[in-house]
């Protein structure tokens, strides 16, 4: 009797939860109007200040425009973001609007994967107005007729310096036009050399330069030896790379004489330390960093009204060798949508695109993530966001890399996460070494990363001639 | 009135209970494991880069695996770093066991959890972070207690200095092993277990005849839990020959420098989800199915003589 009394208690639990389960969510309305928007998938990496502007500003605007859609933001660490991309793709998992740049490999190999959707028939379609754009930077994403993204971030890369330190030793600051030809290595260097204090106290030093320029390939770009064939960067493809050249063996040797001959730098350990602490530039003990054009965001919060700040100003990357033509890499970001989306999946994708690229929302980027825009309406309104530059030096600065660059070879290169992963493994051991050599060491470099390019190209069925 | 079950039935019932307990394991195995498995080996003949169906290309994976000079580095990397850091963790996690099997210590049951806390987290990226502070050559506190102790100008100047742990490719690998001894406890407790097993009228009797403690370790002790050690080998062996997130987190994800932290599986990863070579990553994870299951034959056989098992069907259990 028991034992049946038991029984039913047990099956009625079962049903009351089978029940409950099955049972409408409570909410009423709300929940209803929930049930009836379309989902978007829109991928974006951890960034403290683009992830407040694109859950506070950007999705609340949109779906209160369009309340038929649901914007699903998922925010995946940069460096993880392409293998979470990866895994959604394999698994069927819906995806919508992402960016190609970050982690891995970059634009150049989404494209020849066929990942990105063609927008072109879409442009054409709504009459939309490109000339919003920079054309160069519009153009990066180009690829035989397809437009395959819009950009919204681009930028160069650039000689960040601490002004109080250069104000506190009575240096002049670096010029800011990138046409002055006395803006070289060797003046860098001795400047770099006045302000570097105990440098070989880590924890007591103050360094004149980080040299943090990247992808590594590109140190060669400052001393007029660009290593890449000439269509390298239009194909995605290369045969070789050229580290051997006599420009290419100074870039890499000068890079290390910084930190072993003139100790004006620090060494790996001492940079990661610094970067643990907050960012090597950010930790005041560093009085110029040369790297990419992130440092216009990342070092943003650093004013003198903060608790450990300072002015920074920003200068053009010093000339290696006389004239060279393109010393900048420029990074530039899209949006894209996933091939092989139709119907009103990719019209409300599309849709979405089309408010991320608005002047408006545009402009809200901008404006909470300090990013450089790429439009050219909004370029004048950024140059006022500096507070320790005058306008008119951020403009000469920040147009002149553009005249004088090139897009990273981590977006225009097939296979760059694989190429990267070499030249870092083997120079590794260089920039740790005191006594590195680089002429002994490059032509190893050179043969691998070749090796790397022949695979790379034989995997996509790429021919060369 | 007590009923007396047939033996056959009692084999039947005891049988069916062992099917009942393992097949939550069996079922999930063959659900959410035996699909993958399969789909593995054969992505391992195609090749396949997710964005395009897989294309077959028979045993090429295979060939290309043998002609790859990464394939044999980040071997010889785990083989390395198995080589030292299994064996190292068998030593700490049975001394620390032995201490903490001690009669009469006060609070010993705080210590036994303060022990085994770290091995919660072992492995994680968390203690990848930490030891990659704690062993930075100029900020960590490992170089600037050696400095401090043995540097010119330490307690005794001696005139050494810390390595350059994760930055010289000579370093690297004892550096991990180094951080694998944060997760002894889990191997502690297994010790702590087994010794507690040992009956200890062995003891008294090897006490009677004489034997000191080191006598009783090695002629009582050892061969009592020596189950245990072949048990804490052969998933230890296991466990390093799939390190990964400490690799990833140190290195970057590069495996640098100079390949020294390019542990097998980590190279698998950036073959699988960097590069999008997902048949040759197969191909390799295949091999390594192959390279455990060897060396785990190899160390079952070899350790017949070795391992002493008080029933002599005990042997049967592994």
């Amino acid at each position: 009797m028991k034992r049946r009394l038991l029984t039913w208690l047990g099956l009625l639990a079962v049903l009351s939860l089978v029940l409950a389960a099955c049972a409408a969510p409570a909410g009423g309305d709300a929940a209803a109007e929930e049930s009836t928007q379309r989902e978007l998938v829109w991928m974006a990496r951890t960034n403290v200040v683009e992830n407040p502007w694109e859950q506070d500003v950007a999705i609340p605007a949109f779906e209160a425009a369009n309340p038929d859609i649901k914007i699903n933001l998922l925010i995946v660490d940069q460096s993880d973001i392409a293998v979470k991309r990866e895994a959604m793709i394999a698994a069927g998992e819906p995806l919508h609007v992402w960016s190609p740049n970050w982690g891995g490999n970059g634009f150049a190999s989404d494209r020849v994967r066929g990942l990105l959707y063609d927008l072109s028939p879409l442009i054409e379609r709504d009459g939309l107005d490109t000339s919003v754009f920079i054309p160069e930077v519009l153009a990066i994403y180009e690829n035989e007729g397809r437009q395959y993204g819009f950009p919204f971030l681009t930028t160069g890369s650039y000689t960040f310096y601490n002004m109080d330190l250069f104000d506190a030793a009575g240096v002049e600051y670096p010029p800011v036009s990138w046409d002055d030809e006395t803006w070289t290595w060797d003046r860098a260097l001795a400047i770099a050399q006045e302000l570097t204090v105990n440098p070989d106290d880590p924890m007591n030093a103050t360094y004149g330069w980080v040299e943090g320029i990247w992808p590594a390939e590109a140190i060669t770009w400052l001393f007029d030896a660009f290593p890449w064939p000439d269509d390298a960067f239009d194909t995605g493809f290369a045969q070789s790379i050229d580290f051997t050249s006599e420009g290419a063996v100074k870039a890499f040797q000068s890079r290390h004489d910084l930190t072993y001959k003139h100790k004006v730098a620090p060494d790996a350990a001492a940079i990661e330390g610094l970067s643990a602490l907050g960012g090597d530039f950010q930790s005041g003990k560093v009085a110029m960093k040369t790297t990419g054009g992130w440092g216009w965001w990342v070092y943003s919060p650093v004013t003198p009204d903060v608790e450990g700040g300072f002015c920074w100003g920003v200068a053009p990357l010093p000339f290696g060798a006389p004239g060279a033509p393109t010393r900048a890499v420029i990074f530039t970001d899209p949006w894209v949508i996933t091939a092989g989306l139709e119907g009103q999946e990719l019209e409300d994708s599309w849709t979405f695109i089309k408010y991320l690229i608005s002047e408006d929302a545009a402009r809200a980027y901008m404006q909470a993530t300090n990013t450089p825009p790429t439009q050219h309406k909004l370029l004048e309104e950024w140059y006022q966001q500096f507070g320790c530059m005058d306008p008119a030096d951020v403009k000469d600065v920040y147009q002149g890399a553009f005249t004088n660059g090139l897009e990273s070879s981590n977006h225009l290169m097939v296979g760059f996460d694989e190429l990267n992963s070499t030249w870092d493994n083997l120079l590794g051991v260089f920039w740790s070494d005191p006594e590195g050599d680089a002429a002994s060491l490059l032509p190893d470099v050179e043969a691998a990363v070749g090796e790397a390019l022949l695979r790379i190209a034989e995997e996509e069925d790429h021919s060369f001639e | 009135m007590i009923s007396i079950l047939p033996r056959q039935k009692m084999a039947r019932n005891e049988a069916l209970w062992f099917w009942l307990f393992i097949s939550p394991w069996i079922v999930g195995l063959i659900l959410f494991r035996g699909g993958p498995i399969l789909a593995s080996l054969a992505l391992s003949f195609t090749e396949y880069n997710v964005a395009d169906p897989p294309n077959p290309v028979g045993f090429e994976n295979y060939a290309r695996l043998l002609q790859d000079d990464i394939f044999y580095k980040s071997l010889k990397v785990s083989g390395l770093y198995t080589l030292m850091a299994v064996p190292l963790g068998i030593v700490v996690s049975l001394l620390m066991a032995m201490l903490l099997n001690q009669k009469g210590v006060p609070f010993l049951g705080v210590f036994r959890t303060l022990y085994y806390i770290p091995a919660l987290v072992a492995g994680s990226v968390a203690v990848a972070l930490l030891f990659q502070w704690l062993l930075n050559p100029s900020f960590g506190i490992i170089n600037f207690l050696i400095s401090r102790f043995v540097g010119e100008e330490g307690l005794i100047p001696l005139g050494l200095s810390g390595p350059r742990w994760f930055f010289d490719p000579n370093w690297v690998v004892p550096s991990f092993v180094l951080m694998s001894l944060w997760g002894f406890g889990g191997s502690m407790l297994i010790y702590l277990a087994g010794l507690q097993g040992v009956p200890t009228a062995l003891y008294e009797a090897a006490r009677i005849d004489g034997a000191g403690a080191f006598r009783r370790f090695r002629n009582v002790t050892l061969p009592m839990i020596s189950p245990v050690i072949l048990f804490t080998f052969i998933t230890g062996m296991i466990g390093s020959f799939q390190i990964f997130t400490p690799a990833y987190i140190v290195s970057g994800g590069v495996g640098g420098p100079a390949y020294a932290s390019m542990f097998y599986v980590l190279y698998l990863y950036l073959n699988a989800f960097r590069r999008y070579r997902f048949g040759f990553a197969s191909t390799q994870a295949w091999f390594l199915f192959i390279i455990i299951l060897i060396l785990t034959i190899i160390a079952l056989r070899a350790s017949r003589s070795a391992v002493y098992y008080e029933s002599p069907g005990d042997d049967k259990m592994i």
